[in-house]
């Protein structure tokens, strides 16, 4: 996986300035590095070596304090910078999504979407203040480093500069071996967490068919497979840490043993190699940390990807196609495109009831006349005329509590007709308006329906059941879909 | 029960966390050691001690890291593992109440606390005790020569990871919960609104969705940009002080390099850099530490819920195979409310309509007559107590389907076999019957794989199965909660008949529904209030 979408620099211009602040941070950073370990140095040397007395010293561990306020000063604001630039993006992602959800069907369910707009966003948290910084940091900090320790001492800059490399390939190749292994691993977990909820969901079947001790066992059984499958990718993927880990503290290890026996030959000031010793795990720092916020940055990535791909994804366009006047009827079988056909025409000039139950979380009469000011008299007429007397306006509703299948069909019928009425238009659809009702209830509608008609507006309705074929003008026949 | 796993292997793991924090300490004191010697150019001998002791604490440190995470994980996923059959357990003493039947989010919610729970042994623990073994280590490292740089250090140390603590403590855990439950509530909002977002659009109704979805947004970032704050604070102000306890370590060693060799100035410098590493780590335990304390809050008031009396039903012994007729009169008692019944009666072949508004406690009624619930009054099977024949008998004879038909992923055998019946002669005559195997013989019939809750069937196919498993198991009465919901009236039509049809060859059917327009197929309504 790429640890970088450069689509982000388009889609959000944040992005761009957010990684110019951070170039600047780290460059005021690795200054603070420097100032440190040169600090230290001249404090140990200039007691240790020089016997110089430590009031005149001490001034160089004040300097040292110094630079590292400076860098601790860099990482701290380089964090809200990444924080701050993650926070606007979120917000402009969950607009920009939202617009997108509303201008048409996107194929995500709407637990996917909420979950991707509400906690999955938050993932790009670290990845702009934790993941990206180091990224920055390890491309800008590293070659400084190595190229300021070749200036001192050219022998270890370049056992280092052979070391370094290691670090990357031998994570590529470990990387690919476990990319599958741990797909193959998320896949278990997350079965593992289905199968746990199955269970759960399924706890009243199963104490009523006597099945609960069966299943403890079970529980068990299933969790060790998937422990053992995990534990094989945690291996693997463990090895990659322990790469990074033993390529850093090997290689300051074997700088420190050629470092001393240099300096036992007097080849070599001290000044120098603590000054080297100091800054080579300092190198491999912002490596490391790139490999420690790796796993955690693919979520960010994930994140990222998902959102630009729903706001790349194109709405199917509605086209403006002729109704006829009376009632057209749309028939065929089912998966031939009859709600295509009739979601094509759906604009804001006319009134539509979907094919899906849809009741917002509301009151009834909110629900009919949505949520600024409603014409009450008018909403107690349309819920009469669809047999709904019985239901209170202030009934509280929601999409699968308060009504039956049959009362919700009613109800979406109700607040086509109010709007129809409220805003004066002259075109009604219909997606399967009826099919949850029984006889009395279809004919019901039917000749409501009719009666519309009558009063001069024009209707379009998919459906399979008689009532209302019979009722039809003319019938429009769909043929199964071409594949 | 929840905090950490009490094996061999967990403590060998945390054994070798304790070495890895120490190799990391003893090799940057090595290291120190040898090249400040060096510069003394003693003879190459006195130092080949700590060129091997660098090599070997390099290679040392690596892998016990890399062992320590294994084992840990290992111990920590096999104690996670034990935990979940409890959670379950737990589950199925309180089923049917209203605990057991949450929704399927607040399930997923209990599943994800159990994961949770590996936080405390991997994030929390571990790090905390790597952390005072390194801590201890570089005391005792500097300590022997300069007790003042050690104390001067420690005291540093300590400061920092406190600072460090309640930095990220104050900025998160006051927010946390506000947090989440502003999180919740986006969620919510942005189903409402995905689920619906066509109708909402095509009627105009968006603008107050979408600002209410940017309304919470903003709430969650102004809380955000306060905790950013404290987060990178925490995180820049060890490297600060790694420095600061340097510096303090150096000055109070170099007065005493008259007594005390002067190559270990270098050591008393060096070594608080790599202590910090480890507490920097330890102070960021909090947010593992606050995820985990959340789920072990919830789950231990999970266990430790008392098992309402009324899921707690007697069992005689006697066996019951055959029915009659039952009477249910009486009350069912819960915390914030009553269900009263009236002289309920069912005799064999029987259809009745058990209607009343949501909440009535029809519900209730159906897991009464399924001895879910215990009945305060007097429930009859055959003219005698119900209590006097056993549980499982009870169960068997009065079958009872849920709302939402309850299959399993697997074949649809698999699923049958829940009966105890695994013949598949007996389950093929029982497909036939509901007409499920005509439906289903193009796809496998018995050996079609279903999906989690029976995806890959219809709703009205899934009800079918579920009776299917009743009759296997030889139910003569059937409870059926809500079964139309969310069918269309064709299929609804379809199921209808089919109940009809079983009540006509001698099965009682009890159909519990708010939808007056099934009235017709039963033989009477008793109505719940």
């Amino acid at each position: 996986m790429r640890p970088f979408d450069p689509r982000l620099l388009k889609a959000a211009g944040q992005t761009r300035q957010f990684l110019a602040a951070t170039v600047a941070i780290a460059l005021v950073a690795t200054v603070g590095t420097l100032g440190v370990a040169y600090s230290l140095t001249q404090f140990v040397v200039g007691i240790f070596v020089d016997d110089k007395p430590l009031d005149q010293m001490a001034i160089w561990l004040v300097w040292a304090v110094a630079a590292a306020a400076l860098r601790a000063l860099a990482h701290f604001l380089g964090e809200l910078a990444g924080f701050r630039t993650a926070r606007g993006i979120k917000a402009q992602f969950r607009l920009q999504a939202m617009d997108r959800i509303g201008s048409g069907s996107t194929g995500q369910s709407a637990g996917a979407l909420s979950q991707l707009l509400g906690p999955g966003l938050d993932a790009i948290d670290g990845y702009f203040g934790k993941f990206l910084p180091q990224l920055v940091f390890a491309a800008l900090v590293t070659p400084i480093l190595i190229a300021v320790i070749l200036v001192f001492d050219p022998i270890s800059a370049i056992s280092i500069i052979a070391t370094l490399p290691l670090i990357p390939i031998f994570m590529v190749l470990i990387g690919l071996v476990t990319k599958d292994v741990q797909n193959e691993q998320l896949k278990a977990t997350t079965a593992l967490s289905a199968h746990f909820l199955e269970v759960l969901q399924g706890v009243t079947t199963l104490k009523i068919f006597g099945r609960i001790e069966r299943q403890l066992q079970t529980l068990l059984t299933v969790a060790n497979e998937q422990k053992l499958r995990t534990m094989k990718v945690l291996r693997l993927s463990f090895l990659s840490g322990f790469a990074l880990e033993l390529a850093a503290s090997l290689s300051v290890a074997l700088i420190a043993v050629q470092i001393g026996i240099r300096l036992v030959d007097g080849q070599m000031l001290l000044s120098v190699g603590l000054f080297v010793l100091l800054l080579a795990p300092e190198v491999y720092l912002p490596l490391r940390n790139v490999g420690a916020q790796f796993h955690n940055s693919q979520a960010g990535v994930l994140a990222v990807g998902e959102v630009l791909d729903l706001l790349e994804e194109k709405p199917s366009l509605s086209s403006e196609m002729a109704i006829d006047q009376g009632i057209t009827v749309l028939v065929g079988p089912s998966g031939s495109g009859k709600t295509t056909r009739l979601r094509r025409l759906v604009s804001p000039d006319c009134a539509w009831v979907p094919q899906h139950l849809t009741l917002l979380t509301g009151t009834v009469l909110q629900n009919i006349a949505g949520f600024d000011d409603a014409d009450r008299v008018l909403a107690e007429t349309v819920l009469s005329e669809v047999g709904l007397e019985e239901l209170d306006l202030e009934e509280a509703l929601s999409n699968n509590l308060g009504v039956s299948g049959g009362q919700a069909q009613r109800l979406m019928i109700a607040r086509a007709l109010y709007r129809l009425r409220a805003k004066g238009l002259s075109v009604l659809l219909l997606d399967e308006p009826t099919s949850m009702l029984d006889e009395e209830n279809q004919a019901l509608i039917a000749k409501l329906i009719s009666e519309i008609a009558g009063q001069g507006v024009r209707i379009a309705i998919a459906t399979h059941q008689d009532s209302l074929i019979n009722i039809a003008d003319r019938v429009n026949t769909i043929e199964a879909a071409r594949v | 029960m929840f905090s950490l796993p009490r094996t061999k292997s967990f403590n060998f793991g945390i054994l070798v966390a304790v070495l890895e924090a120490l190799s990391a300490i003893a090799l940057i004191a090595t290291s120190a050691f040898l090249i400040s010697r060096a510069s003394e150019q003693p003879p190459i001998l006195y130092l080949m001690m700590a060129v091997v002791g660098v090599r070997a604490l390099s290679l040392g440190r690596a892998f016990f890291r890399y062992v320590q995470r294994l084992v840990l994980h290992d111990a920590t996923f096999t104690h996670v593992a034990s935990i979940r059959p409890l959670v379950f357990e737990k589950y199925a003493a309180l089923a049917p109440s209203k605990i057991a039947g949450s929704t399927g989010e607040q399930l997923a919610r209990a599943t994800d606390q159990v994961e949770e729970l590996q936080n405390y042994p991997i994030r929390v623990f571990a790090p905390l005790v790597q952390a005072f073994a390194a801590l201890s280590g570089t005391t005792l490292i500097i300590g022997i020569w300069f007790p003042e740089s050690a104390l001067a250090n420690l005291l540093t140390a300590v400061l920092a990871f406190v600072l460090g603590q309640q930095l990220s403590m104050r900025l998160s855990s006051k927010s946390e919960a506000l947090r989440s439950d502003l999180i919740s509530s986006l969620r919510a909002e942005l189903v409402e609104y995905a689920q619906s977002a066509e109708l909402i659009e095509a009627y105009g109704w968006s603008a107050r969705f979408k600002q209410r979805i940017h309304q919470i947004g903003s709430e969650i970032e102004r809380l955000d940009s306060k905790a950013a704050w404290g987060i990178g604070a925490n995180s820049s102000v060890f490297s600060l002080f790694a420095v600061v306890a340097a510096s303090l370590s150096g000055y109070l060693a170099a007065p005493h390099l008259d007594s005390a060799p002067g190559y270990l100035l270098a050591v008393a410098v060096l070594t608080p850099l790599a202590l910090f590493e480890f507490m920097a780590m330890a102070a960021n335990t909090h947010a593992s530490h606050a995820r985990y304390a959340g789920a072990k809050k919830s789950l231990s008031k999970l266990m430790e819920m008392p098992v309402p009396h009324n899921v707690n039903l007697p069992s005689g012994g006697v066996s019951i195979e055959d029915f009659d007729e039952l009477r249910a009169s009486g009350s069912v008692s819960f915390e914030d409310r009553r269900v009263d019944i009236n002289e309920f009666g069912l005799r064999r072949g029987e259809f009745v309509l058990i209607s009343g508004k949501s909440g009535s406690g029809k519900s209730t009624l159906g897991y009464v007559l399924s001895s879910m619930y215990q009945l305060d009054g007097n429930f009859e099977i055959n003219s005698k107590p119900a209590d006097e024949f056993s549980l499982e008998s009870r169960h068997a004879l009065i079958g009872y389907c849920e709302q939402q038909a309850q299959l399993f992923p697997g074949t649809l055998a698999a699923n049958l076999s829940i009966s105890g019946i695994e013949d598949r002669l007996q389950q093929q005559a029982i497909i036939e019957r509901l007409g499920l195997a005509e439906e289903l013989s193009g796809r496998g019939g018995l050996d079609l794989e279903l999906g989690g809750r029976g995806s890959g069937l219809s709703g009205g196919q899934a009800q079918r199965v579920a009776i299917a498993r009743a009759l296997l198991r030889g139910a003569k009465v059937l409870v059926l909660d809500e079964p139309t919901s969310g069918l269309d009236w064709d299929n609804a039509l379809r199921l209808m008949r089919l109940l009809r049809e079983l009540a006509d060859s001698g099965i009682a059917i009890v159909l519990i529904t708010h939808d007056p327009q099934l009235r017709s197929f039963a033989d009477r309504e008793f109505r719940i209030s």
